[in-house]
């Protein structure tokens, strides 16, 4: 019995893990999908892995795409120091190329926007990246 | 002097037999090559471990989120297991291993649905988080430095940037009571480890760490104190400084005389040099009055001396001091 309790207890965090995977996966499909043009956050603040970070530019948003057609902007992204910052994890060998793409955007006249998906009263998450209406892989091959 | 010479000395004097002596340096030599062995597994476990967690980090757009994700349970899974397997067959040395790498891995999970499911938040969840999964496996292990780590990464979570930034902000422009309360209360935090160490040392040492990186916070608040207004001196009276030297050598002195009285010979020498490096620093600091620096150094010398007088004429101190000879 002593065994069984701390086999089950050492089994927790995996346990823990599952259930919030499957509670993200659950929440990212059940969603609406909602698209938002962003802009550049600075400084940047590469913490672990890459992303790239940004703030939601709510001029250029379509709000019709939310309930009443009122932009929810204290429910993306969460409050850094200068701002309201998110978040796009990229993998390694993209990242020097999509930074350098995400930081002249203004000069070569590229939009990035993010596609959400939305649920009112939960955190939205985030799932694609266009560059120019494309997805962000196909973007840049 | 090591055992193998105290030993001898003994020995020497009649107090061993040969037969005693060598299953006493046959015993301690056995402790000693469990130390180098379980150093070895720990330091093979952080390599791993952190690897893992590179990996993870460069996000390896090779393999789909699905396989990513799946690999990692059944790692994590394995490595579980793994720790309870290697507490059931008594393997110290590998359930040391194991627990490393399970509690690296935790936290690399924790980073990999972050990247697939694009999550915001910063180091503070990450870090709360990773402690709450990672104690699980922490608080079987019986080497320090993990418990340390998991303290570390916990109250680095917890206690917000702002704040540490607000503290020493405050510390660098006030030498007060805060200061000092601050000193003390790290001290008791410390202290009560150590008592909960007492009691809990037999099922954890994650007491005992916590006594350990209180004990290095209040070191580093009291250094921290002690240069900005001891030995940097723009800004600061001769009052502020002198009460800096007081604050640093009456801790180093109380830290030397708990030292003598638990005979912990180690602690004794490493804050005795500190409170020499300390002397040397405050000297090296002395270019603007060379005069009152030189007789202020004479005076403290001599008060040493008076102190030394003093407890050569107690004997309950002495008796104390006999304890490291």
């Amino acid at each position: 019995m002593k065994k069984r309790l701390l086999l089950a207890v050492f089994f927790l965090p995996l346990i823990c893990l599952i259930g919030w995977t499957i509670f993200l996966t659950v929440s990212r499909n059940q969603g609406t999908e909602v698209k938002v043009a962003v802009r550049g956050y600075d400084p940047r603040d590469l913490l672990s892995g890459h992303y790239i970070a940004y703030q939601i530019d709510w001029a250029k948003t379509d709000c019709d795409q939310f309930p009443d057609s009122i932009c929810p902007k204290e429910k993306f992204c969460h409050q850094a120091r200068w701002g309201r910052q998110c978040r796009f994890y990229i993998p390694e060998q993209y990242a020097k190329e999509l930074d350098d793409l995400f930081r002249k955007r203004n000069s070569t006249d590229t939009v990035f926007e993010i596609i959400y998906s939305y649920r009112p009263g939960h955190k939205p998450l985030a799932k694609e990246m266009l560059i120019n209406g494309r997805a962000w892989k196909a973007a840049i091959k | 002097m090591s055992i193998a010479k105290k030993i001898k000395t003994w020995q020497e004097n009649k107090f061993l037999s040969e037969q005693q002596a060598e299953q006493i340096l046959a015993f301690e030599r056995a402790r000693g090559n469990r130390t180098f062995w379980g150093t070895a597994f720990i330091f093979a476990g952080l390599l791993i471990g952190l690897g893992i967690c590179l990996i993870v980090a460069s996000n390896w757009d090779a393999l789909g989120a699905p396989v990513k994700l799946t690999g990692d349970f059944l790692l994590l899974g394995g490595f579980s297991y793994a720790v309870y397997w290697s507490i059931c067959q008594k393997r110290s040395g590998l359930k040391e291993l194991f627990i490393v790498i399970a509690f690296l891995l935790s936290g690399a999970s924790i980073g990999l649905i972050a990247q697939v499911f694009q999550l915001d938040g910063g180091w503070q969840s990450f870090a709360v988080f990773w402690s709450l999964l990672g104690l699980v496996y922490v608080w079987a292990s019986r080497v320090l430095f993990i418990g340390m780590s998991w303290w570390i990464l916990l109250l680095s979570g917890v206690l917000k940037g702002k704040w540490l930034e607000s503290l020493f902000e405050y510390l660098g422009k006030h030498l007060d009571a805060t200061a000092l309360a601050l000193i003390a209360g790290l001290w008791l935090l410390s202290y009560a480890g150590g008592k909960a160490n007492e009691k809990l040392s037999v099922y954890t040492r994650l007491a005992a760490a916590f006594e350990k990186v209180m004990m290095w916070c209040t070191y580093a608040t009291v250094a921290f104190v002690g240069i900005r207004w001891g030995m940097i001196r723009w800004e600061n009276t001769f009052f502020l400084q002198c009460f800096a030297y007081l604050i640093v050598f009456a801790f180093l002195g109380a830290r030397m005389y708990l030292a003598v009285q638990t005979q912990n010979r180690i602690s004794f020498k490493r804050n005795a040099i500190l409170a020499e490096v300390y002397v040397f620093g405050i000297f090296a600091s002395r270019f603007g009055n060379l005069l009152a620096s030189g007789f202020g150094f004479i005076i403290g010398g001599l008060l040493v001396l008076g102190l030394i007088y003093v407890l050569r004429r107690t004997t309950r101190y002495i008796k104390s001091m006999e304890a490291f000879q």
